[in-house]
């Protein structure tokens, strides 16, 4: 079951073009990787599938759904930067998710919290950065979402809370759902992918599956990456 | 889910707008007491009551400000910052979204005017005029030459007019930040660019339409001698002034219901 579709996707800002006649599928059950050097259009694509961005042509499609109120229902995002209301406490942040996304688990939320050592009373901008981020990806991933488009979740973590939160993405999505994981870590995430898809200036470079990549380069996706997109 | 948006709206502003208007209300109930006092006293006293006056005044015109600013960037903050990113994804339709700010910022900025009137009410009260001989005939013919209705008329026409004036002024703040939006860079500096604009060309607009009919009917003569231009012409104003507020609250409100259904672009 085809779960994204992208057609011909472009944005451009004024001349300079962001994203150039994207096209691809994302089937379910998968765990795609979103792999390019900076500003090769990573996160321009991700916020036109979440609905942050209008695009100058093309569509996007998740579950058949044009993107908008629809596709945001199945939709869980996390964005490269914290994007929650500074005087919330945690706590209230869960009550927010749990009101306006039907998929969401506060249980799990909690638990999650738990491990993490994170106290649900405390203000988000008391927190940390890296903590601030944990908390938000554990909202996301806290919703039983069809696809998971997740930005940089582990740029601004230590590499012991890295490992947590690798684990925490695998058990939290369900076998039908899809995650979208745009990142430069690849060492750290290459194991848990399923697909990968490189992107430069915009446009799509490849996009296959990470044992087959492997078989036939011989390397991994860290070294072929370094290779494809040498400075 | 439009009910859930306002529950979490009127959580993050209570706590600024309530402490704002609280504020006022004890700055107006000392007022009170001190015109009390001063009203008690002769010479000094009324130097006094001028100077209280003239800071109450500044004071309230910066309590307004900031009630209005407050609920302008607000809508700015958690629309077009990060806290877009999440405000936008919420599985909500984006008239849902204006509405939620609609109905929030304008139950307080109507609020913060009702207090202000009857901050008013109270001061005059206070300062004893009321109390001086024959003050309320002299005040219902003062009201009676100068607007043209009993002051209780003259109230409720200019409690009409500051309620809608209240949404005129929301909406223009809403729509210079909607249209700063459609700018490439420097959003936020345009939607002020925009908001001075909206300002001084709906003032123009509004002076114009206000009063020339007016001054057409005193050329006209219809008016009688001089003396009698003030006969009903407050009053008449501030029937004009409504429909002018209406139209002007109807205008932005239809451009912004346009301009919210445009897909966002976060930066």
């Amino acid at each position: 079951m085809i779960l994204l579709e992208c057609k011909n996707l472009t944005k451009q800002y004024g001349f300079h073009t962001a994203l150039s006649h994207v096209s691809l599928q994302v089937g379910s059950g998968h765990i795609v990787g979103l792999l390019g050097p900076n500003g090769s259009g990573k996160t321009t694509l991700l916020k036109l599938i979440a609905g942050l961005l209008a695009p100058t042509a093309g569509m996007a499609y998740v579950m058949g759904e044009p993107i908008g109120i629809g596709s945001k229902r199945l939709v869980s995002y996390l964005p490269d930067h914290p994007c929650l209301g500074g005087h919330m406490r945690v706590q209230e942040a869960i009550h927010f998710f749990e009101d306006f996304y039907v998929d969401f688990s506060a249980d799990c939320a909690h638990d999650m919290l738990d491990k993490l050592d994170i106290d649900p009373c405390c203000r988000i901008k008391s927190l940390s950065k890296g903590t601030a981020e944990k908390v938000q990806l554990i909202l996301t991933m806290s919703r039983q979402a069809s696809l998971y488009l997740l930005d940089e979740p582990i740029a601004g973590v230590d590499p012991a809370a890295r490992d947590y939160i690798l684990r925490t993405i695998i058990s939290n999505y369900n076998e039908n759902a899809s995650i979208l994981i745009s990142t430069h870590l690849i060492s750290d995430i290459e194991n848990i992918l399923d697909e990968v898809i490189f992107i430069q200036h915009g446009s799509i470079r490849a996009h296959c599956p990470v044992d087959s990549i492997r078989q036939q380069e011989g390397k991994s996706i860290d070294s072929i990456f370094r290779e494809v997109f040498r400075c | 889910m439009l009910a859930k948006l306002i529950k979490y709206e009127w959580k993050a502003s209570y706590k600024t707008l309530t402490a704002v208007n609280l504020t006022s209300a004890i700055l107006t109930l000392l007022g009170c007491l001190f015109l009390r006092l001063a009203a008690s006293s002769r010479e000094e006293g009324i130097l006094l009551s001028i100077l209280f006056i003239v800071f109450y005044t500044l004071s309230l015109s910066a309590f307004n400000l900031v009630t209005q600013f407050y609920i302008y960037f607000r809508f700015y903050r958690n629309f077009y910052t990060a806290e877009g990113y999440l405000m936008h994804t919420l599985p909500v339709t984006p008239l849902q979204l204006l509405h939620s700010k609609l109905i929030v910022g304008y139950l307080w900025i109507t609020l913060n005017s009702l207090l202000n009137l009857l901050a008013l009410a109270a001061l005059t009260w206070s300062s004893g005029l009321l109390e001086l001989p024959n003050a309320y005939t002299e005040l219902l013919i003062l009201y009676r030459y100068t607007f043209g209705a009993s002051p209780l008329q003259f109230s409720l026409l200019f409690l009409a007019s500051m309620v809608i004036s209240c949404f005129s002024t929301l909406m223009m703040g809403y729509l210079s930040i909607l249209l700063g939006q459609l700018v490439e860079k420097y959003k936020l500096g345009a939607a002020i660019g925009f908001f001075i604009a909206l300002y001084l060309g709906s003032q123009i607009i509004a002076s114009l339409v206000t009063v020339f009919p007016s001054v057409l009917q005193a050329l006209s003569g219809r008016l009688g001698y001089y003396g009698q231009f003030g006969l009903g012409f407050y009053g008449g104003i501030i029937g004009v002034v409504c429909l002018t507020q209406l139209l002007f609250g109807a205008a932005f409100y239809a451009i912004c219901l346009f301009l919210m259904q445009r897909r966002v672009n976060l930066d």
